[in-house]
């Protein structure tokens, strides 16, 4: 048995390199399927767990896919939008509580979201320091945001301006951070959490500048006509929201007329939750309440349709990948032929032969195997942030 | 030209997700929060109907210290971070509290009590507006928001206060049902006494110390001109000339303080042989409760002697 492993032993050493490429197409062939099944499963596993715990979403008419994907992942940039009455609106039904969304603008490539302290409790996302938002201006950020930009408490983010054309457009706005999310593995963790109505002061809709009626003022007021100042366009705005300036800060209009990008409706029950979508898909035209679990389910048809291409591809390969196996192996045996004769010769038994010339077989289709394995469970730890440096990079 | 429009979504999807997913924390359970419930109020009124209405279901906080005028009060960031943990915000509404636009708070929580009697809310004039750089003209316009001393709007108040209890603790309605029919029957005694003191006031020349009886004057019937007076502070010798002018043969005038005007000040209105009363809206706390501050003001209007 001692010659026979010494024998099969040199054997893989003298033909190393035809070995390893068999390995490894082997298994590339056995580990490529499971691994696109286990990352198609993760992704619609976690899309399905955001979609569940947010069950409907109102917005206004466009791309019910958009909307979902808004709402839930933050990831359009430039969503409708819909009016803050909405809001009340939702409330007036008696079946639900909403919990408005502006989630328009962004620093840097994180998402600002303009909300109410209720989205926090919403979903469970506690302050690992600091505190909730709690006046106009200050901002919650998520881990990640905190991790990647090396943001504590007391430091500050800046929004970035939609366009850098829009040189007279409005000023980014300095937002002190005064609090920090724990992780919570979800897109939450990748955003920066404002009041609406710091969305609303980001766009321009709100403002604090100088007290026009002061007299330090007085050299840049155009006109006075009655109760009426015009005011020249130096008029000193203020970018940043401290307890000095705060008062200054004012909105104009009705808030109610302001914009939102989605509604959470929050229902006691399934029962409030069909009365909700009911009312809304027969009295509302302007405005669309879309299931996300659905949405997420047909999006989720089209992953599984490519993921079905994907695995009849690769299963085409395997076949052709055994097929070669094969033919290598049947090749070797015949370039063996020389080797089995002198075996023979010199006294080796016919098992001990097959077993000899077995073991190439055997080696590669336990190597590959295992290597499979490794490579399986390295997919179902790692697969999803691998997946994500590829895509990112 | 669909599916690969989905395709690029999924794969921005994925990139969101990726960035973020381990594992999502589905089970993950908030800690219940044991602290007792707790309503935040804006002004004395509202505290003193949201006391009468709420009995022990929770603690009623008029956070605006003594002293101060609810009005012109602005929370401090404490202050926020305890109406987040309320369970009710009772707002006076017309405008009243507005430093509302500047703090954090879930619209759910909060309750204006007068904005079902908007149409009833008195609109300001001669409010700056104002215009500069591309922006439109725009005003800072307000109404008045003493709303509580027209008692039908007091009443309103009170029902719209009720209604929220109610929807916040729905197994409590006819407790509080019950406690409003009494409140209501409270504030009703207070309108027809006010109907029945308006009635040997009318006519009178009437010069209020303060322009906070907008609703009070429409309802009563008691129309008079507001001045800007402070009862502690000794008003120029210009206000007194022209408060002379105002009342200059007129024996039935009448002078109407929001608060006991000091000593002095009494005193120099008195030789001036002009009549005066303290009828207190009470926005803020005092020795008495605000009914009670409401009944001293029908005592003085009854004691009140030309």
């Amino acid at each position: 048995m001692g010659d026979l492993l010494y024998l099969s032993v040199q054997y893989i050493r003298h033909h190393k390199l035809k070995l390893a490429v068999l390995v490894f197409a082997i298994t590339l062939v056995g580990w490529l399927p499971i691994a696109v099944q286990i990352i198609v499963d993760q992704t619609a596993s976690q899309l399905l767990a955001r979609a569940d715990s947010t069950p409907i979403v109102i917005g206004a008419r466009g791309s019910p896919l958009e909307l979902s994907l808004g709402s839930l992942y933050f990831s359009t940039r430039t969503p409708e939008t819909l009016n803050y009455a909405e809001l009340e609106k939702v409330a007036a039904t008696g079946l639900a509580t909403g919990i408005p969304l502006y989630y328009r603008f962004h620093s840097q490539q994180h998402p600002i979201v303009g909300t109410t302290p209720d989205y926090l409790d919403y979903r469970k996302l506690r302050i690992s320091t600091g505190r909730p938002f709690a006046l106009l201006g200050e901002a919650v950020i998520g881990s990640k945001v905190a991790d990647e930009l090396q943001l504590s408490v007391g430091d500050a983010v800046i929004s970035s301006p939609e366009s850098v054309f829009d040189i007279a457009g409005v000023y980014p706005l300095k937002m002190p951070v005064v609090g920090i999310l724990e992780p919570a593995f979800s897109p939450d963790d990748n955003a920066i959490f404002v009041d609406i109505k710091t969305s609303w002061v980001i766009q321009g809709l709100g403002h604090g500048h100088q007290d026009l009626a002061n007299k330090i003022a007085l050299g840049q007021i155009l006109k006075k006509d009655g109760n009426n100042l015009v005011a020249n366009a130096s008029v000193k705005q203020y970018n940043e929201i401290t307890a000095d300036n705060i008062d200054s800060f004012h909105f104009h209009g009705e808030n109610s007329l302001r914009p939102i990008s989605a509604i959470i409706p929050l229902t006691a029950d399934d029962k409030a939750t069909a009365l909700l979508i009911g009312r809304y898909q027969q009295e509302r035209d302007d405005v669309q309440i879309v299931r996300s679990q659905k949405v997420i389910s047909e999006l989720l048809d089209t992953v599984f349709t490519v993921r079905d291409y994907i695995v009849a591809g690769i299963a085409v390969v395997a076949v052709a990948t055994a097929i070669v196996a094969l033919l290598v192996f049947f090749l070797s045996l015949r370039l063996r032929r020389g080797e089995r004769f002198t075996l023979a010769r010199i006294g080796a038994s016919r098992e001990q032969i097959i077993l000899l010339m077995a073991t190439e077989v055997v080696t590669v289709i336990l190597v590959s195997g295992a290597l499979s394995a490794m490579l399986i469970l390295l997919t179902h730890q790692y697969g999803m942030q691998l997946l994500q440096q590829l895509l990112l990079s | 030209m669909m599916m690969l429009r989905k395709l690029r979504l999924l794969f921005l999807l994925i990139a969101v997700i990726s960035v973020t997913s381990c594992d999502e924390k589905g089970t993950d359970v908030k800690t219940v929060d044991t602290a007792p419930a707790s309503i935040i109020t804006v002004n004395y009124p509202l505290y003193y109907f949201t006391q009468q209405l709420a009995g022990d279901l929770a603690t009623v906080i008029l956070p605006v210290p003594a002293g101060t005028d609810p009005a012109q009060w602005n929370p401090q960031l404490e202050d926020v971070l305890r109406m987040q943990q309320a369970e009710l915000i009772i707002l006076n509404g017309a405008g009243y509290s507005t430093w509302l636009d500047k703090v954090s708070l879930s619209p759910h929580k909060l309750v204006n009590s007068s904005l079902d009697a908007k149409d009833q809310w008195i609109s300001l004039d001669g409010q700056t507006t104002h215009s500069h750089g591309p922006g439109a003209e725009h005003s800072h316009s307000g109404y008045a928001f003493t709303t509580w001393m027209d008692m039908t709007l007091a009443r309103q108040q009170a029902s719209a206060i009720a209604r929220a209890l109610i929807k916040r603790w729905p197994a409590q309605q006819q407790a509080i049902v019950l406690r409003e029919t009494r409140l209501l029957e409270t504030l009703t005694e207070l309108d027809i006494g006010y109907q029945q003191l308006a009635v040997d006031l009318a006519g009178k020349n009437l010069i209020y110390s303060h322009p906070v009886y907008q609703y009070f004057e429409r309802r009563y019937q008691l129309a008079g001109e507001s001045l800007h007076w402070e009862p502690g502070e000794m008003p120029s010798e210009k206000q007194w000339r022209y408060l002379q002018n105002r009342v200059a043969g007129k024996s039935d005038s009448l002078f109407i303080w929001e608060d006991e005007p000091s000593a002095a000040i009494a005193e120099r209105m008195a030789a001036m042989g002009l009549a005066s009363v303290v009828i207190r809206p009470a926005a803020n706390t005092s020795s008495k409760d605000w009914l009670g501050e409401q009944q001293a003001n029908l005592k003085r209007l009854r004691e009140l002697t030309f």
